[in-house]
């Protein structure tokens, strides 16, 4: 088997930006107009107009979170809210995407990836998925993978009866916004009893400048069935601002298990806005891995609903803000069925000044008999002028559960650092070590291949760390 | 090969001059406070020592215009008395990271983690240490070993171990033993040591031994010194000494 080597991932192969000629098919701002534009472009049965309009309706309706990173300036008439970069949808084969899209995922690695270990690759190129396969072994089971749009057409009844069930369009501004311009994404359906041993992966890029990218990712994981998905997400870097409010629900039925991970790395420029929930059933299990850099504010805070007996919750997360980044991240969990079980591990490091906040809820409602959770979350700032937060926020309703919080923050100490030093190791080797052993028991649950993407990733923000 | 004329560091040493060739192995002997574990700071360049004074030359290199790491590169290296627990970095991890930034090359790691697997057992350390994050939860005596095993995998030209046989077990100090005989087997090699144990200065043999005292070296001799220390005490040097800083 071959394998695929992220370790000579360079900066320029994450901030290359392709030609955008195509960009000025459709204008910039958000509009009912656009909204119903969108529709017509992609076929769209009324039913999902009508969420469309619904949603736009509520977004005006809906104030910005008063709390959280300030994102007043994000100007929501300057962002191109839906743009094809290409008359090629959905190839099953390389060879039909367009050359310098191709050659982007190839920077990225995409298809190397996809031969090595994956069963399955979608990517979407701004608004539209550009090549989307999975692999004949897991088709003949059943699996569905698809393009969400293309799951709209040929999966109505399934996408109908899940679609907005998990994250409403009331939710909150930025879902609201989500579901008025939604645009590609994914839908991944694992029928009942079938274990997808390798993962599947979808990749986002936004490439033009001022874009935004509102990919639904729906997945519904049957009885007994097991997935694992991992998300990547880029953006050149402009100068200007782009937005990422994707919207991604998941349906955890009986005893089944999911496992999502991601590694979100966007432009400075990016405010990534995203919603992640999932609904877990009894005695299925749910992780969420997700590593969140690059964007310049990110507001992330995967959500689990333990709405079965037993059900299970594992949130393990990384977040890096650098120079000018305010990454504000966290978990929510929800327990409503009796004996659940949940753990949220979260790292974040800060550098150059940047602001790393933990903003965690939990909330045990009455019926949660001997709900049980777990939160451990350390913080590391690499040097005086970075900030760290941690805001945990418990609600319980039920005196039967066990609650159990630690928190650490600190800097890198003057004596670990002459220790490596007095070994011959550099000061930037060594900063660069203790930061990937701070987060190592993240990184290590994801697959080797991807490990060794998110520590590169690490890598590249470290440079220039001394000094 | 080392060179240290003058030594003053800020309120603890006052004027150390000390010269080590190779094959030699110095042992440095005095109160507790009177600088010794100050004097294996400064040779790394730990910048909480300030130096107001002095030169030290290492292998013809003006050694405190270097970083405390290309220190390393050159061939010195410290042992710590208390080494700090490394969260997430196995023993492997860092010294396969030293061994290429001392030496410049990459070496298969497959070996490399089984000779460094090899020299835990043979300190009798137990195999597992190897991925283990390094020093954590970690006794002291098993700490001193992981010293003595990151001495004898980076290969240095001169050591300064510092006390690696306090507070450690008799096990522990019978590996030790092995471990800095081992060490000299190469008659290139250089150590300074700092003990105040009988039975490691014993078995080691130094060619040279020093009294150091308030901040100063206040005798030098062979191993005969290390005989009247252990009659009679520091008594003898530490009052003259204390008599010249007042004075």
């Amino acid at each position: 088997m071959t394998s695929v080597d992220f370790q000579d991932l360079q900066r320029d192969d994450l901030d290359h930006a392709d030609s955008q000629d195509y960009a000025q098919q459709f204008s910039k701002g958000l509009t009912e107009e656009l909204v119903r534009n969108i529709s017509r472009d992609k076929n769209e049965p009324a039913w999902v107009l009508d969420i469309r309009l619904a949603a736009l309706k509520k977004f005006h309706e809906l104030k910005m979170p008063s709390w959280g990173p300030d994102v007043a300036n994000l100007d929501f008439d300057n962002i191109r809210y839906y743009s094809k970069a290409s008359d090629v949808k959905n190839a099953k084969t390389w060879e039909e995407v367009d050359p310098e899209i191709k050659r982007t995922f190839e920077r990225l690695k995409i298809p190397e990836a996809e031969r090595a270990m994956l069963a399955g690759v979608g990517t979407q190129y701004e608004s539209e998925n550009i090549y989307h396969n999975l692999k004949a072994q897991w088709e003949d089971l059943g699996v569905i993978f698809e393009d969400f749009d293309v799951a709209i057409e040929k999966h109505p009844d399934l996408v109908k009866k899940y679609f907005s069930k998990c994250v409403p369009i009331t939710d909150h501004k930025l879902a609201a916004l989500h579901y008025a311009v939604f645009s590609g994404g994914t839908f991944l359906y694992v029928p009942e009893g079938v274990e997808i041993t390798q993962p599947l992966q979808a990749y986002f890029r936004m490439n033009s400048m001022n874009q935004g990218q509102f990919e639904h990712t729906l997945i519904i994981v049957e009885k007994n069935a097991k997935a694992h998905y991992i998300e990547g997400c880029s953006a050149p870097k402009y100068g200007s601002q782009s937005l990422h409010a994707g919207c991604v629900e998941v349906f955890v039925e009986k005893n089944a298990a999911m496992r999502y991970s991601s590694v979100e790395n966007w432009s400075a420029d990016t405010y990534n806005l995203n919603t992640k929930r999932a609904i877990v059933q009894d005695d299925a299990v749910m992780e969420w891995i997700g590593g969140n850099l690059g964007s310049g504010t990110t507001m992330l805070y995967p959500c689990s609903l333990l709405v079965g007996a037993r059900s299970r919750a594992e949130h393990l997360g990384v977040a890096f803000a650098n120079t000018g980044q305010n990454q504000d991240t966290g978990a929510k969990i929800i327990m409503t069925g009796r004996d659940t079980r949940a753990s949220v591990v979260s790292k974040s490091l800060s550098k150059g000044g940047g602001i790393s906040t933990y903003r965690g809820l939990v909330d045990i409602k009455a019926g949660a008999d001997n709900a049980m959770i777990n939160i451990e979350c350390d913080a590391l700032m690499l040097d005086g002028q970075s900030v760290s937060d941690t805001i945990p926020h418990i609600q319980c309703a039920n005196d039967s559960a066990q609650i159990n919080h630690e928190a650490t923050a600190g800097k890198i100490s003057d004596d670990v650092l002459l220790y490596f030093q007095s070994r011959g190791i550099s000061e930037e080797d060594a900063k660069g070590m203790i930061v990937n052993g701070f987060l190592d028991e993240v990184v290590k649950t994801l697959p080797l291949e991807y490990a060794v993407e998110l520590n590169r990733l690490i890598e590249l923000e470290m440079e220039g760390s001394v000094g | 090969m080392l060179k240290i004329e003058n030594l003053q560091v800020a309120d603890i040493l006052y004027g150390i001059d000390l010269e080590v060739q190779p094959g030699e192995v110095h042992a440095l002997l005095g109160p507790n406070g009177s600088g010794k574990s100050t004097l294996g700071r400064t040779l790394l360049g730990d910048p909480s020592y300030d130096v107001s004074d002095g030169t030290i030359s290492f292998q013809g290199e003006d050694m405190l215009e270097l970083e405390p790491d290309e220190r390393a590169q050159k061939g010195f290296f410290l042992s710590f008395q208390a080494p700090p627990e490394l969260d997430g970095v196995s023993a492997k991890d860092l010294l396969f990271a030293a061994k290429k930034s001392i030496t410049g090359e990459k070496l298969p790691s497959f070996k490399f983690k089984k000779e460094l697997t090899a020299r835990l057992e043979s300190l009798h350390l137990n195999a597992d240490f190897v991925d283990r994050e390094m020093n954590k939860g970690a006794s002291g005596g098993e700490r001193i070993k992981m010293e003595m095993a990151s001495l004898l995998t980076l290969e240095p030209t001169l050591a300064f171990l510092d006390e690696i046989d306090s507070g450690v077990d008799v096990d522990a100090i019978k590996a030790i033993i092995e471990g800095v005989k081992d060490f000299l087997k190469d008659k290139s090699k250089s150590l300074i040591l700092v003990s105040h144990t009988d039975k490691l200065l014993k078995q080691i043999q130094p060619t040279h031994v020093h009294i150091l005292s308030a901040g100063k070296i206040v005798a030098s001799g062979g191993p005969e010194l290390i005989d009247e220390v252990h009659e009679h005490g520091f008594a003898k040097w530490v009052k003259s000494s204390s008599l010249n800083v007042l004075s």
